[in-house]
């Protein structure tokens, strides 16, 4: 049961992390300098009354063409519409194999490296009885029962 | 020499508190309004042959990481070679250009024909990559300025409890899928605004980049690295190809004898007991 209750979820969280990604895109496209210029002009010339900014004073003083910018920022939200969905997915991806990675457990005889966790430190190496054995043997000879 | 041992991670931290004080306590220009702004000129850049010596010393400590982790197996060299590129490519580079924020000028050069990715910036990308699939991890270890900054302040390392630890592993894949995005429609590069090392070494940034850097020391002296193990988009990419590499450390090359020793080591969770007895016994 707990196995297809996995199942299900791998396949359902990329489909609503899609969902969730699209919802989003309005947001994340605020992002973009344009994105927040077009919304900008679009309020400053609705309410006389809205404090203008230096960014839509320098966009005026460039005589910037409002409709053009209006269609620029529409292109911009409309790659965002397409990137949400696609981040959405990918992020319900990377949820499902984290699932799928908690119900996997690698049978280990001896202490291993998880390669992914590990960051190569090396503090592991000092720690580790049989390496100061061996490195002692590398810089002060073969084990004393062989000298003898 | 063992109480300077101890106390060298709160030395370090307090330099670089004092550090964002000091460049904070400097005052701003106070403008006249009758101020006129001068005409903007566009700096020269700088000589090329830098960003090429940038990419030969990248290769050389990543090859110098590689024979400490998998030859040398010292920890004591490791340390060096970390302060060491903390000095070059942390202070005295400021940290720029990086491959964690190169991966975004990869992903704009590719989803941007106009936009103009030096071949430098791609090796700089690249190279930590190519190593990691030889030998593993060795950028994180010895050669990321990142790392080493928290790593020096890392004093009494607490355990994460283990699925938090496994649930925060998924936040850098996050985080390198937002970058990616923004970085794709141009938005902005995210990791390298909010990166919070940054500030410190250019001794320059907003306040909010001091305090949120100053909190991720602050973090890092009792957890390791907590930047790159829960935040790194580079290095959600690079456990990926750790996973796969050719070489990698190993705990000892001759036989474990279960003494746990290694685990109690490990500050960032990446030794994994032996489990087979504990399931027999079962």
């Amino acid at each position: 049961m707990r196995k297809y209750i996995v199942l299900f979820l791998v396949f359902l969280l990329p489909v609503v992390g899609g969902g969730l990604g699209r919802a989003a895109a309005p947001t994340l496209a605020r992002t973009h300098y344009v994105v927040r210029l077009a919304d900008q002009i679009r309020l400053e010339a609705g309410d006389s009354t809205v404090e203008r900014t230096l960014e839509s004073d320098a966009f005026r003083a460039q005589a910037g063409k409002p409709k053009e910018l209006y269609a620029e920022a529409a292109a911009v939200e409309k790659q965002f519409a397409l990137g949400g969905v696609i981040l959405g997915v990918y992020c319900g991806l990377v949820f499902a194999f984290a699932i799928l990675g908690l119900n996997r457990t690698r049978r280990r005889e001896i202490y291993e490296i998880n390669y992914d966790a590990c960051l190569a430190c090396t503090r592991c190496f000092s720690a580790c009885p049989r390496e100061k054995a061996r490195l002692a043997e590398l810089t002060e000879g073969p084990a004393s029962e062989e000298a003898a | 020499m063992k109480f300077l041992r101890r106390s060298r991670p709160w030395v370090v931290l307090v330099l670089l508190l004092g550090v964002a004080a000091w460049a904070r306590a400097v005052p701003l220009p106070d403008f006249d309004p009758r101020y006129k702004m001068p005409t903007f000129q566009k700096p020269p850049a700088g000589p090329a042959w830098v960003e090429f010596l940038d990419v030969g010393l990248l290769v050389v400590a990543l090859s110098a990481s590689a024979w400490i982790a998998l030859r040398l197996r010292s920890r004591t060299w490791m340390t060096v070679l970390s302060v060491a590129c903390l000095a070059y490519f942390g202070f005295y580079r400021t940290g720029c250009v990086c491959p964690i924020g190169a991966t975004q000028n990869v992903t704009r050069g590719i989803f941007d024909g106009t936009y103009y990715v030096p071949v430098t910036v791609i090796a700089i990308w690249v190279l930590p990559l190519i190593f990691c699939l030889l030998a593993g991890r060795v950028f994180c270890g010895g050669v990321c300025w990142l790392g080493a900054l928290q790593d020096l302040v890392l004093i009494k390392p607490v355990k994460v409890p283990t699925w938090l630890q496994r649930g925060l592993r998924v936040l850098p894949f996050v985080y390198l899928g937002l970058a990616v995005l923004l970085a794709a429609t141009g938005a902005m590069f995210i990791v390298c605004r909010f990166d919070p090392f940054v500030s410190f070494f250019r001794l320059a940034g907003p306040f909010v980049m001091f305090v949120a850097g100053g909190a991720v020391l602050v973090l890092s002296t009792f957890v390791g690295r907590p930047y790159c193990r829960f935040l790194c988009p580079y290095g959600a990419i690079l456990s990926l190809l750790a996973r796969v590499s050719w070489k990698g450390v190993t705990i000892t090359p001759d036989e474990c004898v279960v003494c746990r020793l290694c685990e109690d080591a490990c500050p960032f969770g990446a030794i994994e007991p032996a489990n087979v007895e504990k399931e027999d016994e079962e």
